[in-house]
């Protein structure tokens, strides 16, 4: 079976300096990979490289087996941006951005249907934010239109989600429901999820693999084995490596 | 002769179905434009299509049928210049801007005989749109109305995010391309209702009144469209009421409307 995410040789340059250098890794169905790096690293460079966002100097990437240029199944695609650059002046619900994340599966003109609308309050309520659905997109808090943006990637029930610091916004409460959110979906429904965030020992709680990068990859395994590799203790010294692996249950 | 009577003239009946079909199309474009922070694209395109009319009364060729390809390629000239010349949007449109006035300035000093035709295109006169202009304006109307039906979603989910779109598989480009391609024709158009120098007015006032009301994308443009209508119905009226310039009216008209939006919003919150 072919890796749902594959990326060879990965190269990105952004005014003439390198951001990605040569990076390769495999995810495969049900994999739940923390990304984490220090700051400037090229994390969400990386995310944006995987989906076609960025150009890139080199090398390959291959989403279900199908190479980036020839993909078309987007509908297997949840994306949650670090940023989303929408105005908060937009006049638009709660419900009609959600229903966005369904126009991958539809052909141009790309309507909704009744059964898509049930769909809209079912991702909603996944997220405890059913009662928000009428409320326009600017009238919401930062935590709030952050979960919102999350029901939009998860409405048409991805197969794989990136998710680009995706709890930066979340009070500790919501952030802990959140983590629970997408734990579930990848154990239940086995969603592949790549989710960068700059706190490894907060993903460590989560995920189950850790891709380490530092413009080229640092580390990439399971995290019981970046807790017992001898090359993590030189990078990170014993103290960091002890805190992380502490926290990763 | 009492206000009803001039109701009966044929140009005054061609000026409110012309005036009232092009403001429908400039506020729902313009909610588009507005929200993607492309206000002024309006103005930049008004200031191509000053220097297209130059061109067309030069030639001695209908100033409309020269505006209609020369502005679609210079919505396309600021797109590419913004995407790949590592221009912000309002620089790419300064430059196309200054560009089609400055050929416009020199075409008119050239010619030295129609500067009075050209004046007219600056300030519009929709009383004096003739039958092949409405129904050049209607059909091309009818046309850009269908297509923003058809691609509504894939026009709203570019508009809100396009990064997103692009990850929903979303030909972004081709979107983008397609709204400037529909703005083009709508200010070529619009010159005729409130002329080269107040085009990107209809294209803003609509839109900016409607985000002041609207609780919905779908209710934007209806509450934008509906505005637009009433302007134009009202600044003609006023126009010939008051023995005004319609696209003057026009504009005034819209600015009232906005300003109440304004003065309506800060008092319900």
């Amino acid at each position: 079976m072919s890796a749902v995410i594959s990326a060879e040789q990965l190269s990105a340059r952004y005014n003439s300096v390198d951001v990605l250098q040569e990076i390769s890794f495999e995810a495969s169905a049900g994999d739940y990979i923390g990304v984490a790096g220090p700051n400037g690293a090229g994390k969400t460079t990386l995310i944006k490289a995987l989906l076609g966002l960025v150009d890139i100097s080199g090398g390959s990437v291959k989403l279900f087996g199908e190479s980036l240029q020839r993909f078309g199944q987007w509908h297997k695609v949840g994306y949650l941006p670090q940023r989303a650059s929408f105005s908060l002046l937009f006049p638009a619900s709660v419900k009609e951005i959600v229903g966005l994340g369904l126009l991958t599966q539809k052909r141009t003109p790309k309507r909704l249907s009744s059964g898509d609308a049930a769909l809209i309050d079912a991702a909603l309520e996944l997220l405890g934010i059913g009662s928000l659905r009428k409320k326009l997109i600017g009238e919401l808090s930062g935590g709030q239109q952050q979960r919102v943006l999350l029901a939009r990637a998860l409405v048409a029930r991805p197969e794989v989600l990136f998710l680009d610091e995706p709890a930066a916004a979340l009070d500790p409460q919501i952030r802990e429901s959140f983590f629970d959110t997408i734990r579930a979906l990848n154990r239940d429904a086995r969603v592949t999820v790549l989710l960068v965030t700059h706190d490894i020992g907060e993903i460590g709680q989560h995920a189950t693999k850790l891709l380490y990068v530092d413009k080229r990859v640092v580390f990439y395994g399971k995290f019981t084995d970046f807790c017992v590799s001898t090359e993590m203790t030189d990078f990170f010294g014993t103290h960091s490596q002890h805190l992380i692996c502490h926290q990763h249950r | 002769m009492d206000f009803l009577s001039v109701l009966q003239f044929a140009f005054v009946q061609r000026a409110f179905l012309g005036g009232c079909v092009i403001a429908v199309l400039c506020a729902v474009l313009g909610l588009f434009l507005v929200l993607r922070k492309m206000s002024l694209i309006g103005d930049g395109l008004s200031h191509v299509s000053f220097g297209a009319v130059a061109l067309g009364l030069l030639a001695n060729m209908s100033p409309l049928y020269v505006a209609l390809p020369l502005v679609v390629l210079a919505s396309f000239v600021i797109l590419k210049l913004t995407e790949k010349g590592r221009l912000y949007g309002d620089a790419a449109i300064g430059i196309v801007s200054a560009l089609g006035i400055a050929g416009g300035v020199i075409l008119a000093s050239v010619s030295r005989g129609f500067n009075v035709d050209l004046f007219s295109y600056l300030f519009g006169n929709i009383l004096s749109i003739g039958n092949e202009e409405l129904a050049l304006a209607v059909a091309l109307s009818a046309v850009v109305l269908v297509v923003v039906a058809v691609f509504y979603n894939d026009l709203l989910a570019v508009t809100f995010d396009e990064e997103y779109a692009r990850v929903s598989g979303i030909k972004t480009t081709r979107v983008n391309m397609l709204l400037m391609a529909l703005t083009a024709v709508t200010v070529v158009l619009a010159i005729r209702v409130v002329g080269i120098m107040l085009i990107s007015a209809l294209l803003i006032l609509p839109a900016a009144t409607a985000l002041q009301l609207a609780r919905g994308f779908k209710g934007a443009l209806l509450i934008s469209a509906l505005t637009a209508v009433t302007a134009v119905v009202a600044g003609i009226c006023v126009s010939i009421a008051l023995d005004l310039p319609a696209g003057g009216a026009i504009v005034a008209v819209n600015l009232v409307f906005f300003l109440a939006a304004l003065g309506f919003k800060k008092a319900a919150v």
